[in-house]
């Protein structure tokens, strides 16, 4: 329940992010029980690379504080949209915070703001959405796959944000959004956007709102614009976004120092250093900054446009 | 004339957009509406719904006032251009001496028979000798810049914050600290900013842009305090802050009703204000001074270059509240008067109590100054388990940060930048812009831990 506003200690069925180290983040739901494989229900132990956790002493401990494993610490974190994507089961591909937090600002979310969105997918933006237009908005997200609908509708609830969401199992390709001018934004991750677009602008408010693909492959981008402008959109706009990251260093490095006469004496007026001259490395600490070897080089387009207000009459 | 969604009205601030053009501008009935050179009459934008595109036809009388015409579809911009860059064929190009074969008298000749803009460049170009010879890159800088001049559509757009970051980023990147909007969208994301949160926010040097994002995101539910130097805010910093106003009811804390309008009470209308002081905006400063009482743990002075003073804000609400202060004689209901004043004494009094529990639940720094001291010593006020995040032009202070806070025991921590390339998409012309950005800041993020289990086990 913890997604829908912050609180200070982890209760029972909360779920907490818990951080051994960089590379080993895991949410996890705090409850007595799970479901073992046999289908029977046994205590919710927990194992990482640190030791194995009892879930339910989560129970009571403040957020931000350590967790005791049997070979080191861990954090509880309290969740946010940000770390459920860094952590969420994947069903499917995602988006990632550097998409999402563009998508957010481009579609122009806030509180309030009425979404639709498909495919929900593993309802990584969708967290994201959720977070940025509660608790006067809503959002109505649509996928083709039932038990991904499903099991991202039991998520929502779950997180205690189901209250902001409809999920619901339909092709909007095929069928649309069964939704009628109540939408600011709408945004679409799916392999034909264009088949979308139409049933877009008839979600969209009469007063007009934004759009967002998330695309790929540029041929999708390319059919997508075509749609959007035959549909009224305008100020299409279609970038790419990729973080950098950067691993913090402190590092040595020797400097010669060339400036000294050498002092050897053997060549009076030799220019050329000596090779004791040269030999005078000094260290010298450098703080940088390295771009990761290998990076995210491409996530997708991200094409943005505005459907403008209809006019009704000339007057 | 629309079903739903606010006409654009008197008085008001808006975002005119022109083709890749952008400008803030508070539209008044009597007054035009300077575009570059063109003119417009800002009666005929008046009453239609924002959002609203218009086409300019060039208008009679001494002023040359351009008469706008809501229109259902406009020209693209980039697809006339592109069209134009693709003009390899140069069967109509004329014979001529000159560079360029078209006369000014028969522009105008053109656009009083109604050409459309995209008519008149591409009349242009084809006239044009040295375009041919010209690279693809001086080809399509040519064409904008024609294309600009000529370019007859506008839509009147909402100040959201979307536009006010793009459109100061494209006046100058450095008026905000090269804080490009992507960068800003990570902010608001690294710090998780959500509605019903408390936030500590200290930006110079940004007209604002981050105080006024937040509290977009706020949308009148939740507080945010923000923290500046010296005695009075940037003096434009009112200005986008108010400029980019959420402009719908909202909830307030309180249960209160409270409507934001988009008022400056300064015209804007000569696009973005200056940083610099002057203007007739005008902050009380006196007794709202405060120095942050670290507790016992005091740091002294010394160690923050700015004397922070606090102001705080609750969502929307006190963003009106400041707005009445900075207006001064604005006319106003008096109702909203009694429902708003607080002083800035009494903003300072409940920021210091907000930041006394430390417990906000999230710091974002944007700032001119260093802020490896500020940033360790606001990061008391945070609550653990949240994150912070720190804007800075420049890398290399954020490599100072990040040690900083490692000493301090925080995790997750991570200095990125992100890398943004806008494409060009258009049948058989797809390709990425010709020029790019290319940086758009630094950003350090991380999150608060308590380590007491650490120091316990160290002192057993
Ligand atoms: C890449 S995933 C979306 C991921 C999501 N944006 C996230 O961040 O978790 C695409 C989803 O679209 C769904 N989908 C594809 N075509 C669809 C259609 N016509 N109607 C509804 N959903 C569709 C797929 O089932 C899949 O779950």
């Amino acid at each position: 329940m913890s997604f829908k506003e912050y609180k200070t200690h982890v209760e029972m069925g909360d779920t907490v992010i818990l951080y051994l180290n960089i590379k080993n983040i895991h949410a996890i739901t705090v409850t007595e029980e799970v479901k073992n494989k046999k289908g029977n229900m046994v205590p919710n132990i927990f194992q990482t690379v640190y030791g194995a956790l009892k879930v339910k002493d989560l129970v009571g401990m403040k957020y931000g504080s350590q967790v005791q494993m049997t070979r080191g610490w861990a954090f509880a974190l309290h969740p946010t949209p940000e770390l459920w994507t860094l952590t969420l089961p994947h069903r499917t591909q995602i988006l990632y915070t550097p998409d999402i937090s563009i998508v957010l600002t481009q579609l122009e979310l806030r509180p309030g703001s009425v979404v639709c969105e498909a495919g929900t997918g593993s309802g990584s933006l969708s967290h994201a959405i959720l977070r940025t237009i509660a608790p006067t908005g809503h959002l109505h997200t649509f996928d083709f796959h039932e038990q991904r609908s499903r099991l991202a509708a039991e998520e929502f609830s779950a997180h205690g944000v189901g209250d902001y969401v409809t999920a619901r199992h339909r092709d909007v390709c095929g069928e649309g959004f069964d939704l009628d001018s109540v939408a600011d934004a709408v945004f679409l991750d799916l392999p034909r956007p264009y088949d979308a677009v139409p049933f877009a602008k008839q979600a969209l408010k009469k007063s007009g709102g934004r759009i967002c693909s998330f695309s790929p492959c540029i041929e999708q981008v390319q059919k997508t614009c075509d749609s959007l402008r035959k549909h009224g959109f305008t100020e299409l706009q279609t970038l790419e976004c990729l973080q950098r990251e950067f691993q913090v260093r402190k590092s040595v490095m020797s400097v010669f120092d060339l400036s000294q006469p050498p002092t050897d004496g053997s060549a009076d007026g030799d220019e050329r250093p000596s090779k004791k001259a040269a030999m005078e490395e000094r260290p010298r600490e450098v703080l940088t900054g390295i771009p990761l070897t290998t990076m995210p080089g491409h996530t997708g387009f991200l094409t943005f446009a505005t459907l403008p207000p209809v006019m009704t009459s000339a007057t | 004339m629309r079903e739903d969604g606010p006409a654009i009205c008197d008085g008001k601030n808006y975002i005119i957009i022109k083709g890749s053009f952008m400008k803030l501008a508070k539209l008044k009935t009597q007054k035009q509406c300077q575009l570059g050179r063109a003119s417009v009459d800002v009666a005929g934008l008046l009453g239609h719904p924002v959002g609203t595109q218009f086409r300019l036809h060039s208008g009679g009388g001494k002023q040359r006032l351009m008469r706008p015409e809501p229109v259902e579809h406009t020209e693209d911009l980039a697809d006339a251009i592109a069209a134009d860059e693709s003009a390899a064929d140069n069967r109509n190009l004329l014979a001529n001496q000159t560079s360029q074969a078209m006369t000014k008298e028969r522009i105008m000749e053109m656009r009083e028979q109604g050409a459309t803009g995209k008519e008149i460049v591409t009349t242009i170009v084809d006239n044009s000798t040295s375009f041919q010879g010209k690279t693809e890159f001086s080809q399509a800088k040519y064409v904008r810049k024609k294309q600009k001049k000529y370019f007859e559509f506008i839509s009147v757009q909402e100040p959201t914050v979307r536009l006010v970051a793009s459109m100061y980023y494209m006046q100058d990147p450095l008026k905000i600290m090269n804080l490009r909007v992507d960068s800003l969208s990570q902010l608001l994301t690294a710090c998780s900013v959500r509605p019903g949160g408390r936030y500590l926010v200290l930006e110079s040097g940004c007209l604002a842009v981050t105080v006024a994002a937040v509290l977009e995101r706020l949308g009148g539910h939740g507080h945010l305090v923000h923290l500046f130097q010296g005695g009075t805010p940037q003096s434009a910093e009112a200005q986008a802050d108010e400029t980019v106003a959420t402009d719908r009811e909202t909830v307030a804390p309180n249960g209160e009703t409270a409507q934001t309008a988009a008022e400056s009470p300064k015209a804007a209308a000569d696009g973005i204000p200056s940083s610099g002081g002057g203007g007739d905006v005008t902050t009380t400063d006196g007794g709202g001074d405060v120095v942050p009482d670290g507790g016992d743990d005091v740091t002294p002075a010394t160690e923050e270059p700015t004397a922070a003073t606090a102001e705080e804000t609750e969502g929307t609400e006190a963003q009106e509240s400041r707005k009445r202060r900075l207006s001064g004689s604005q006319t106003e209901t008096s109702e909203r008067k009694s429902k708003y004043a607080r002083t800035r004494c009494e903003d300072s009094e409940l920021a210091l109590n907000m930041l006394s529990s430390k417990d906000m639940d999230g710091l974002l720094l944007c700032c001119r100054q260093h802020p490896v001291n500020l940033l360790r010593y606001l990061l008391r006020f945070l609550a653990v388990s949240r994150p912070f995040t720190v804007f800075c032009p420049y890398k290399e202070p954020l490599l100072e940060c990040y040690f900083a806070m490692k000493a301090e025991g925080c995790i997750m921590l991570k200095v990125t930048e992100t890398w943004l390339r806008n494409y060009q998409v258009l049948p058989e012309r797809t390709h990425p812009e010709i020029n790019m950005s290319g940086g758009g800041g630094y950003i350090l993020s991380g999150f608060k831990v308590d380590r007491s289990l650490n120091r316990a086990a160290v002192t057993d």
